[in-house]
């Protein structure tokens, strides 16, 4: 919270200093309250088992929830706590959704603290506090897995989170010049070129999808622009394991990791349904608009990245019913495994495609053969059952989320198409709208689509292990009495 | 050194390869949409 | 008589020209135009909305974004034009009104399929103004207050890790 309220300083934004002042306080104060409460851990006397790695992973988001809210809040620019709370966990999930009102007319500083609020969420905020935090983290590991990532860089946690924000802050270096020298060159003036480029790079790297305008992506109108936001987030959509063997000279991975061929395969297909589908409809019948419009979204859905290059109610209205399917087809598999995109994840969807066809493999083949099926991530790996049992269990807990979200939204008298689409954006974390989001969305959607935002961020088990946990507490304090 | 030279090769070959997708991509569109 | 009836001409043509203007300045808002795309593909639209951001020049022309409380939009006008605003909207500034009439595209060939407005016309309706963001007392109070708060708590919790830390050691 430092930086905004350095922002707002430098701007003269005298209001939003505040706001920001008050958040560090309180922050602060809550921060002290719960370091008295948990000193005993802090010292060692407590183990810290699998299941409190991750409940504090999920635990430490929800109460972040509430007191990065407090800027939001504070700015009038939120409807309700709601409507903060909502801003907060879309950016922390890098999802890209947004109820707060008037973007053009809302802070610099605030507009810092959005856009750090999505590229620290995209690397994650237990990383975060990792790579910062000392010596005797007992459970690091745990928690960390507890936030969705499980690769391992190097062999001690901290180191693997540290180059973690280390790739990015390379990244980000050179992202924010070439989008600085862009935007100017575009025709903004140098100091909001310069900030332009910094928000948009963070909203890129991390997919997570937010702009400092309502216009998101059209506000610059700019071919070059948007080219290079495309290079930024399928880069940023990538595993920090792959970036990291990539980095130490592994170059052939970019092309043998199985992410990266799935990717590039899904991506494929469903760009080249969606501009042919949609260039014979005649909606968009020459090649630069195909892939100014229909190629940029699709890969900005893919990569659960978000940035809208047409206006929301155009998807409803324009695409029709197959283009929909397809940008939620795009947006439920997602990126990559251990990266800032959602989504299933194309690990998974090449484990599991692996695994169907070994297994097709297995009854055409005499009996007596024993085959093993590899796949390779980084390094090779044996496709096992077990393998296989994982990957498809989180598709499924995926599927059940979008099934429920999608129904809620029917329930509450929105089309299917819409709610499938709005579904497929808030659990894949993409946040693209087709314009189900807004202020005037039931109380309880808004719920639903925070639960499934911070469900698909964290992959499930953590807030699993959360909700057992808190039941399991409420239990034993049930018996007690 | 050489360490870093290796980190700036693997940044070049991330976004060189991400300027070639971008590439493939536009020139399939091209021929999509003649 | 003469008089009643020359008065009587004249007030029916004058109420005519009144006609034919209201029809050509019908505002439509940015919302609807989004909406209803295809009902306003290559039609001549007039909206009126806040500029915003900045004017980003392109040679010749330039874009400029406006918004009117229920969308915005880019609008591709002359140079000149956009040189004539004086004011855009941001954190501290609320910017001019303008009027535009032109040719709305839902996907403009011109620009890479863009939605937007090629102008024809444009006029400044309403200047824009510095807004006025008063700090308010209360909040200036709660603030040191709870910064106060904030750096005791701070000092005492970590003055009393460090004894600790002293105590064990010793």
């Amino acid at each position: 919270m430092v930086i905004p309220l350095v922002t707002s300083l430098a701007m003269s934004e005298w209001n939003p200093a505040l706001d920001f002042v008050i958040s560090i306080s309180v922050s602060t104060l809550v921060g002290c309250f719960l370091m008295t409460v948990g000193r005993k851990t802090r010292r060692g006397e407590v183990q810290v088992d699998w299941k409190y790695g991750y409940i504090i992973a999920a635990l430490s988001w929800i109460m972040l929830m509430f007191l990065c809210s407090i800027p939001y809040l504070l700015s009038g620019h939120t409807g309700s706590l709601l409507d903060g709370c909502f801003d907060v966990m879309s950016g922390f999930t890098t999802t890209g959704l947004v109820l707060t009102q008037d973007l053009d007319h809302i802070s610099t500083g605030l507009n810092m603290w959005r856009h750090m609020l999505t590229f620290v969420g995209g690397q994650g905020m237990v990383v975060l506090a990792l790579s910062f935090l000392g010596k005797h983290i007992g459970g690091a590991y745990k928690m960390y897995c507890g936030e969705g990532k499980d690769v391992k860089l190097l062999p001690n946690v901290k180191n693997t989170a540290q180059s973690i924000w280390k790739i990015s802050m390379i990244y980000l270096l050179v992202g924010t010049l070439a989008l600085w020298i862009c935007g100017m060159s575009i025709g903004l003036s140098p100091l909001p070129a310069f900030f332009h480029g910094l928000f948009m790079f963070e909203s890129a790297w991390s997919t997570g999808g937010f702009a400092p305008n309502t216009q998101n992506i059209m506000y610059y109108h700019s071919f070059s622009f948007e080219i290079i936001t495309i290079i930024l987030f399928v880069l940023g959509s990538l595993n920090f394991g792959l970036h990291y063997a990539i980095w130490q000279g592994k170059k052939k991975e970019m092309v043998k990791n199985i992410e990266v061929q799935s990717f590039f395969i899904t991506s494929f297909l469903i760009s080249a349904f969606a501009v042919l589908k949609l260039s014979q409809t005649g909606v968009y019948t020459n090649a630069v608009s195909s892939f100014r419009r229909v190629v940029y979204n699709v890969l900005s859905a893919h990569t659960t990245t978000g940035f809208g290059n047409v206006y929301a109610r155009q998807f409803a209205n324009e695409w029709g019913d197959f283009g929909i399917l397809l940008m939620v087809i795009a947006m439920l598999i997602g990126g990559s495994a251990c990266s800032t995109a959602g989504g299933f994840k194309g690990l998974r969807v090449g484990i599991v495609f692996k695994g169907i066809v070994a297994d097709i493999k297995k009854i055409l083949s005499p009996e007596r053969n024993i085959r093993v099926e590899k796949y390779h991530h980084i390094k090779d790996y044996v496709l096992d059952d077990p393998t296989v049992k994982a990957s498809a269990l989180i598709i499924v807990c995926y599927m059940v989320l979008f099934a429920i979200t999608t129904l809620l939204g029917t329930f509450y008298g929105y089309p299917l198409a819409d709610s499938a689409f709005e579904a497929a954006s808030v659990s894949g974390n993409v946040g693209l709208s087709i314009g189900v989001t807004a202020a005037s969305m039931p109380a309880v959607l808004k719920i639903q689509y925070i639960l499934a935002m911070y469900l698909g961020r964290l992959e499930f088990i953590s807030v699993f292990a959360l909700f057992g946990f808190v039941i399991g507490g409420v239990k034993k304090l049930c018996v007690k009495h | 050194m050489r360490k870093r030279k290796s980190e700036v090769l693997g940044l070049l070959t991330e976004v060189l390869s991400a300027v070639l997708y971008c590439g493939v991509f536009f020139a399939l569109t091209l021929l999509a949409v003649r | 008589m003469c008089k009643a009836l020359k008065a009587m001409i004249i007030a029916a043509l004058l109420s005519a020209l009144f006609m034919i203007s209201a029809g050509a300045e019908e505002v439509t808002d940015i919302n609807s135009l989004i909406n209803e795309t295809e009902a306003f593909n290559n039609q001549s639209v007039t909206v009126e909305g806040e500029a915003i951001g900045e004017v980003l020049e392109r040679g010749e022309y330039a874009w400029v974004n406006i918004s009117d409380g229920t969308n915005a939009i880019g609008v591709w006008m002359k140079a000149e034009d956009a040189e004539s605003i004086g004011c855009f909207g941001d954190y501290k500034h609320i910017g001019d009104t303008i009027r535009i009439t032109g040719v709305f595209s839902n996907n403009c060939t011109e620009h890479g399929g863009d939605v937007d407005i090629h102008c024809a016309s444009m006029s400044i309706v309403k200047t824009g103004y510095s807004v006025k963001n008063t700090v308010s007392q209360t909040k200036t109070v709660y603030a040191a207050a709870l910064l106060c708060l904030a750096c005791a708590m701070a000092l005492i919790y970590f003055r009393s890790v460090k004894k600790r830390k002293d105590s064990s050691n010793n």
